[in-house]
């Protein structure tokens, strides 16, 4: 058969490879891989991008500031967004939608560089962020409006000899939303990046 | 490569919007 001679010959043919979670400093740090790695330099571009918007450089105070006028411009989307979706008067929920939105935009796109990881392609950093942010939104129901939370069981204007079947089918498709919300994120990256790689590897 | 960067604003503009209608059917139950 075969015989490969290249030490890490699975490195050049895997689409899968880019995948892998790795160890970086395994006799310093157990947790420190390629993954937390890449999700401290997203925070930090993260931090960047907001204390460039609010501090601009004083001395180009003529020329705008590029990051501060993109910032702005997502910030002006997420609020439009947050208004037409969330029917409040005041947008208290708006910090952590644009938090979410920059944190997995920052992500996806430092996944683009060659040879750096994407963070939302592993499966169980989308999972936590859904899984948090599903917990976070029932508990702020349960603070705000105590056993009525269990109204969204039963639709309004369903008959009542119904009521158990549509509770039951209804909770099945809310706790669902925590699989659709990260699989959906995850299956499209992974989806993305493997093509991306095997295409790459007919040239 | 386009493409690929087309999902990936796309991906969290979606979830941020399925985020968004989430928080509405908690808050403003009907």
């Amino acid at each position: 058969m075969t015989n490969f001679t290249l030490p890490n010959a699975k490195h050049y043919f895997d689409p899968l490879e880019q995948f892998d979670v790795i160890q970086l400093f395994p006799s310093i740090s157990y947790a420190l891989t390629n993954l937390t790695l890449i999700l401290f330099l997203n925070l930090l571009i993260f931090g960047f991008l907001i204390y460039a918007t609010i501090y601009p450089n004083q001395s180009h105070s003529t020329s705008p500031s590029v990051v501060g006028d993109l910032v702005r411009n997502v910030y002006e989307m997420l609020a439009t967004l947050a208004e037409s979706n969330i029917r409040l008067s005041k947008q208290v929920y708006f910090p952590i939608l644009f938090y979410i939105f920059l944190l997995i935009l920052i992500s996806n796109l430092v996944g683009m560089i060659p040879f750096s990881y994407t963070v939302t392609s592993s499966f169980v950093f989308t999972f936590y962020i859904a899984l948090a942010l599903f917990t976070g939104i029932n508990l702020i129901g349960i603070y705000q409006h105590a056993y009525s939370i269990f109204a969204f069981g039963v639709p309004t204007g369903s008959p009542l000899i119904l009521a158990p079947l549509i509770a039951a089918v209804e909770f099945i498709s809310y706790f669902s939303r925590i699989f659709s919300l990260s699989i959906r994120l995850f299956a499209n990256m992974m989806a993305g990046h493997t093509l991306l790689k095997i295409l790459i590897g007919f040239s | 490569m386009g493409l690929e960067f087309v999902i990936a604003m796309l991906q969290a503009y979606v979830f941020v919007v399925l985020i968004s209608l989430y928080i509405n059917d908690v808050v403003v139950l009907h």
